[in-house]
């Protein structure tokens, strides 16, 4: 089974513009800011959005076709869609939420045992946890024996403590079922962790497909760049003596890169690439930045430090050995093969 | 009342699920009959359905004569109270959450029965309320009633136009009249209050639905 989706459709200060083909088994995941069309891809897939034209198929079936007029309601679709806010019916206990779309010989019974809300059956949505409600969610959306799973923002609902456990049990429904998904999220890591393919989209558009680390290791896109994590520092690119590229930046000062870059550039650089010090250290980075510290923030085991323009991710134990505090000033290291050069 | 809730429920989904001109149109057209003096509303009544009103000859050549009979009290009532049932459900099919009932179609739920299990019980308090308030206006209805149906007693006389005239004859008769019916008016304001009530604590709204920004 493979979903097909090509569409074009106005959206209120843009067009969107979408075609994606997603196999049987696999997750893409879309991501990209608000308001950058990504609800409104599952909408089309779903057909509770007609768009002004396209074509949507599974296999062989049909479910959009605007040129030949063909349009599939939404409820002869087979489409498993988890809502946002998961849209439970509040009237209506759990099991008969989980039953409302279910087909005959739908596994009903499994499925509840399943996604461990068996003793719930009688409960109202309003007496459930966050993550008891996405669990209800999915099997309802599973009980129709969809053809195609859309998943608009699974975990965004979720406390950070909740998230982490749902975010592998999700990830692990995810393999076992044969179906092509859509995974719609505004955070990378969410569509890292669940996704074999992320599409950036952005303005309606996808800008990069590919997978995660692809996206990382060459984002191709300014865009791109800050929303896999890194930090962008413009600037003005020139080819150098040395081989490398010099980046006067923005900012002051100056940043050297592997990568080939010419004219009005960004420099990407990941937070985990870069290493904190006192003093200018005599290392083979060539890159050093030397500003006042604005910002520490512990997460977990690893502490996150803005130097100036540059964010440095470091263990929580080097960050002690340095002793660093807020105001205080530092040089943030990091070599030039660890950039990538975006034109901008 | 029947009337009100049989034709005002279908009209009121409509409305709320519909959006453009024609839709301004159709509201403007239910709220008419509220912001209308009633006795121009009766004089409109009596123009159209009377015996040489616009359809009113129509209707007397198939034997049947509505004003001044029962079914006038229950066109002019019907009339005039429709609007604060009819509005009242609009909003109350409006506050349903959107993603419900495109949930419902996504789970192979077609327009009818997305109407019936998913937005007639989630509005269902809502659209008691509405009921009584239409009936508490029902009642109390005067204008309309006294210039289509007149005033005729054991045919058209509603107890409102009872109060009126046994104001001349027999004061205690209209104080006795008044009093049924300032117990039936605060029964029913009583009785809104209380499914309201019983609503927001069954059904509260999701806690932290909503709080996230949606992305479209």
């Amino acid at each position: 089974m493979a979903l097909r989706v090509n569409f074009a459709h106005p959206l209120r200060s843009f067009d969107a513009a979408v075609q994606l083909t997603v196999g049987a088994g696999t997750t893409t995941a879309l991501v990209g800011p608000s308001g950058a069309g990504k609800t409104t891809v599952l909408r089309v897939v779903a057909g509770l959005l007609r768009p002004r034209q396209g074509t949507v198929s599974v296999d062989d079936h049909v479910w959009l076709d605007t040129r030949r007029d063909i349009d599939i309601p939404p409820e002869r679709r087979r489409v498993g869609y988890l809502f946002q806010e998961y849209a439970l019916f509040p009237h209506l206990n759990v099991l008969d939420n989980v039953r409302f779309g279910a087909r005959n010989g739908a596994p009903v019974d499994e499925l509840l045992e399943r996604f461990r809300i068996s003793h719930l059956t009688r409960a109202r949505v309003h007496e459930l946890s966050g993550g008891e409600r996405q669990r209800v969610a999915l099997a309802r959306a599973l009980a129709l024996q969809p053809a195609v799973l859309l998943l608009d923002e699974p975990l965004s609902a979720l406390d950070a403590h909740t998230k982490a456990t749902v975010r592998t049990e999700l990830h692990e429904l995810l393999r076992d079922l044969d179906l092509p998904t859509i995974l719609v999220t505004h955070a990378f890591e969410d569509a890292a962790a669940l996704a074999d393919q992320v599409g950036v989209l952005v303005d309606g558009k996808i800008l990069q497909t590919g997978t995660a680390s692809e996206l990382v290791a060459s984002p191709a896109d300014p865009f791109v760049a800050s929303f896999t994590g890194a930090t962008l520092l413009e600037g003005t690119a020139s080819q150098a003596a040395n081989g490398l590229t010099e980046v006067v930046l923005d900012t002051g000062g100056t940043a050297w890169s592997s990568d080939p870059g010419q004219g009005r550039v960004g420099v990407a650089v990941y937070p985990w690439e870069v290493s904190l010090s006192r003093e200018t250290p005599d290392d083979s980075a060539v890159n050093h930045i030397r500003a006042t510290i604005s910002s520490i923030v512990p997460l977990g085991n690893r502490t996150r430090i803005r130097v100036g323009p540059v964010v440095a991710e470091v263990t929580a134990a080097s960050a002690e050995r340095l002793g660093l505090r807020e105001g205080d000033v530092a040089v943030a290291s990091f070599k030039a093969t660890a950039t990538r050069v975006i034109s901008i | 009342m029947v009337l009100i809730i049989g034709f005002g429920t279908p009209t009121a989904y409509w409305v709320a699920t519909r959006s453009g001109r024609l839709r301004d149109l159709v509201v403007t057209l239910i709220e008419l009959p509220l912001v209308l003096p009633p006795a121009v509303a009766g004089i409109g009544l009596l123009v159209a359905f009377g015996r040489l009103g616009l359809v009113g000859g129509t209707f007397e050549a198939l034997g049947i004569e509505i004003a001044f009979t029962k079914a006038a009290v229950v066109l002019a009532v019907t009339f005039v109270a429709s609007p604060f049932y009819v509005r009242t459900a609009v909003s109350a099919f409006e506050t349903i959450d959107p993603a419900l009932p495109a949930a419902a179609r996504t789970l192979g739920a077609g327009p009818g029965r997305v109407f019936l299990r998913v937005a007639l019980p989630l509005a269902a308090s809502g659209l008691g309320a509405g009921a009584a308030l239409a009936f508490a206006r029902g009642i109390g209805e005067f204008g309309a009633t006294i210039m289509f149906a007149g005033s005729l007693q054991g045919v058209t006389q509603t107890l409102s136009l009872a109060i009126y005239e046994q104001f001349d004859v027999n004061f205690h008769v209209a104080l006795a009249i008044s009093a049924v019916l300032v117990l039936v008016s605060a029964l029913t304001l009583l009785s809104v209050k209380l499914v309201t009530r019983w609503r927001s604590a069954s059904t509260s709204p999701i806690p932290f639905a909503a709080s996230t920004p949606r992305s479209s």
